[in-house]
């Protein structure tokens, strides 16, 4: 009898087991209180723990590089709210120079295209750009797959996330793109500010004043970034000749359109632009009170000038600090894998 | 007895006489068909060579009388000159289907296009997307030409885009009278619109959408 009871208990705790090992244990995506539904379909391809420890295995190896010196990190650093810090452009394999300044990367759940010119239209074929681009990784499909497939540890850890160890390129890309939607910022001084567990200084106050007045229109609150593409006025410099979106469309109205940035983290994230040539506050900010260059594309809401004194940039630039989110760029789950 | 067995017998024979619907796509050259190491040359002494040819088709859909019967939706078959055996589609559970035309795209439409990483022919492992500007090549056509000026004699058509206004899926139909169903690409009628002594087309734009067109206007049953 006892032997029976014996036998039942360990069938049940070995499918237990069973279960723990194959099966994926999904993580709920959390979306701040306030915030706007992800534009991703977290009901289709729900995250899991297993799937977001393989991207984030992925993100940091720089296995995916042509001469295995550059990972994702490289130009999006944990702990400068995932940009390439003190670059106006970023730099790939072999010293080559990229053209365009590294993005930071957070609330990607919420965005719809991606890139400066939106070239990317969906988070799972992201790492597909910079890993074919000669001049950032200099890699094919192809060849990375097949790195991965002969390695001793991917065969495992894709198991680990999906039913077997097939490697294949939808696995691959989905996985990364699950760690790349786990990066939320959600939680500076301002969220905390608006959840009414704090409270903004005098100068934050009247910063926040001035922000809404002026600049809530394309970098809206709560994503700070209407996700949109603009011109804002930005000389074009010659020997860029970079015309942002109207590479991607062919479409003359979208002629130096780049994609609204957020201004979360902003004090960890510069040098600023999509050249990345601004390197402080005080340079974006004189280019909006004076610097503005007319044109038939410029966004409409900058045909009017800004007006900021002395006082009132203080005032902006001390709201913008309330935007930098500590615990996020402290997240051990976000970092380096051990 | 003899109600049974006529039961069995029209049964099995019904069976004999039903079956799938299949397409099998020939790739042309006037009345014959191509193959790789043709050399096509004109009267005036102009040549080429085609090395590739792969494209998209899908979203087929079986009609009787206009009223649809049948769907594939958001399914695509690659057809590729580097696997001939992709040259022919099979369509299981049609076996009882009676219909008498069929509609299908050339191509890869806008839900394909903004769906994230995909498997089987949509696979960017075939060869077929555009990583820098997210996206299917609808249609791939490579070769060389003595008359071409680029790199190599080659030129490369790379036909794709789904944003507006420079889609380039073509949707195209047929009547049919038979479960079987042969499609003849006639490439030599795409060639003979093309200026060989340029280097193709690698964007999306006005020049994709034109020659999309232009490919899809090659399709044609007997």
């Amino acid at each position: 009898m006892k032997q029976r009871y014996f036998v039942i208990i360990s069938f049940v705790l070995l499918v237990c087991l069973g279960f723990q090992m194959g099966g994926n244990r999904v993580v709920k995506f959390n979306v701040p209180k306030g915030w706007p539904k992800p534009v991703y379909d977290f009901d289709k391809h729900p995250l899991t723990v297993e799937g977001i420890e393989l991207g984030r295995k992925l993100f940091y190896d720089t296995l995916l590089s042509a001469d295995n010196t550059i990972s994702c990190a490289n130009c999006h650093t944990s702990f400068y709210a995932f940009t390439h810090i003190d670059h106006s452009m970023s730099h790939g394999i072999s010293g080559k120079m990229g053209t365009r300044n590294s993005p930071a990367l957070m609330n990607l759940a919420w965005s719809k295209l991606l890139m400066w010119d939106g070239a990317v239209n969906h988070i799972e074929v992201q790492a597909l750009a910079p890993i074919t681009n000669k001049d950032e990784m200099g890699e094919s499909l192809e060849h990375v797959l097949e790195e991965l497939q002969h390695s001793t540890i991917y065969p495992k850890l894709f198991a680990k996330a999906y039913s077997d160890t097939a490697i294949t390129s939808e696995r691959m890309l989905r996985s990364m793109a699950q760690f790349m939607l786990t990066l939320v910022s959600a939680d500076s001084k301002y969220d905390s500010v608006m959840r009414k567990q704090s409270q903004f200084t005098a100068e934050e106050l009247a910063g926040y004043k001035l922000f809404q007045k002026n600049c809530n229109s394309c970098h809206t609150e709560p994503l700070f970034t209407n996700n949109e593409f603009r011109n804002n006025g930005l000389q074009v410099y010659k020997t860029l000749n970079d015309l942002g979106r109207y590479k991607v469309t062919q479409r003359s109205e979208d002629s130096l359109m780049f994609k609204v940035p957020t201004l979360r983290n902003i004090e960890y994230s510069y040098p600023y632009m999509h050249d990345g040539r601004f390197k402080r506050f005080s340079q974006f900010l004189e280019h909006y009170v004076s610097g503005i260059k007319d044109g038939p594309t410029l966004s409409p809401e900058l045909r009017n000038k800004i007006q900021l004194n002395v006082d009132e940039r203080a005032q902006l630039t001390a709201f913008l600090l309330t935007l930098s989110d500590k615990s996020f760029i402290e997240n051990k789950a976000f970092a380096f894998p051990e | 007895m003899r109600v049974i067995l006529f039961v069995v017998l029209s049964f099995l024979g019904s069976q004999l006489y039903a079956q799938n619907f299949k397409v099998d796509f020939k790739l042309l050259i006037t009345d014959a068909v191509w193959n790789v190491e043709d050399n096509i040359s004109y009267d005036d002494g102009i040549s080429y060579k085609l090395e590739l040819v792969k494209f998209y088709t899908g979203n087929f859909r079986m009609y009787q009388q206009g009223k649809e019967v049948w769907n594939e939706t958001g399914v695509y078959h690659l057809i590729n000159s580097e696997k001939p055996a992709s040259y022919s589609i099979q369509f299981p559970g049609t076996e009882k289907l009676q219909f008498d035309s069929i509609s299908f795209c050339i191509g890869t439409d806008s839900l394909a296009n903004v769906s994230g990483a995909r498997s089987g022919d949509l696979d960017p492992l075939k060869g077929m997307y555009w990583t820098w500007n997210s996206g299917y090549i609808n249609v791939k056509i490579e070769g060389t030409s003595p008359a071409c000026k680029a790199f190599n004699n080659a030129f490369e058509y790379h036909m794709g885009g789904y944003l507006k206004p420079y889609e380039t899926i073509q949707n195209i139909g047929f009547r049919v009278s038979s479960k079987e169903l042969e499609i003849g690409v006639q490439l030599g009628e795409f060639m003979g619109k093309i200026d060989l002594t340029q280097q193709g087309t690698m964007i999306p734009g006005e020049d994709a959408v034109r020659l999309s067109k232009q490919f899809a206007s090659c399709f044609r049953i007997k």
